[in-house]
């Protein structure tokens, strides 16, 4: 194992997961939006402020540096996954 | 008004009002009513603050030139022979946005970072028109 796994091994933890305000077909709001919908209940849910984000890692047509920019965040790291569901 | 070939904003939920606005002239910005400012692309969240409690407003279309590049080989059917300028102009709200600045020489001797500048807009087809800048008619 690396040493920057064994630094990350037991450290890392879910502190709060949502999901979009509504779901099915939303004519009205963009990806985009539904985006930053689940980012806001996400950090109410950990209790934590955007500002408190360093990371954003992003799934859909966009890279994560489109979803920040978006939100408002200027993050250490990004990352996107070219994936639907 | 000739045929219009160049690329066209397609709207989306978002960026709607911001387009209707357009075509009757006006300039509108999002505001948020919880942390009080501007912000600009249109979306459906302050990315000052996260909320979605925005409104429209409309603005000026004052500000100034925050920077800008000369181009002298055109993409494709852009819309504005070569060369012309393209902009990054900061409202007096704050918001910054890029556009193109016209009614002045294409030439960076003619240009200078911070002139003031008010939008214009171009009918380009019946639906759309694009917010363009040219230096103020008097310093604002
Ligand atoms: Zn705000």
């Amino acid at each position: 194992m690396s040493a920057e796994r064994r630094r990350m091994r037991g450290r890392v933890a879910i502190v709060g997961a949502a999901e979009a305000d509504e779901h099915g077909k939303l004519p009205h709001k963009s990806a985009f939006q539904l985006h930053a919908e689940a980012a806001r209940n996400a950090l109410a849910d950990a209790g934590l402020g955007k500002d408190d984000v360093d990371a954003v890692f992003s799934a859909g047509l966009w890279m994560g540096s489109e979803t920040a920019e978006y939100l408002g965040i200027r993050p250490r790291y990004v990352d996107g996954t070219q994936i639907g569901g | 008004m000739s045929e219009y070939t160049g690329p066209l904003p397609v709207p989306t939920p978002e960026t709607r009002p911001f387009w209707e606005a357009t075509r009757r002239h006006e300039l509108l910005l999002q505001r948020c009513r919880a942390c009080g400012r501007h912000h600009f692309y249109p979306r459906g969240a302050c990315p000052h603050c996260l909320s979605a409690d925005l409104e429209w407003q409309r603005v000026s279309g004052r500000g100034s030139l925050h920077t800008f590049t000369v181009v002298h080989r055109g993409a494709r059917n852009f819309p504005l022979p070569s060369p012309y300028v393209l902009a990054v102009v900061e409202l007096e709200e704050g918001p910054r946005l890029m556009t193109n600045l016209v009614g002045i020489e294409a030439d960076p001797a003619h240009i200078r970072i911070g002139m003031p500048v008010e939008v214009v807009f171009d009918d380009v087809t019946p639906d759309i028109a694009l917010p363009r800048f040219r230096p103020a008619a008097t310093a604002s």
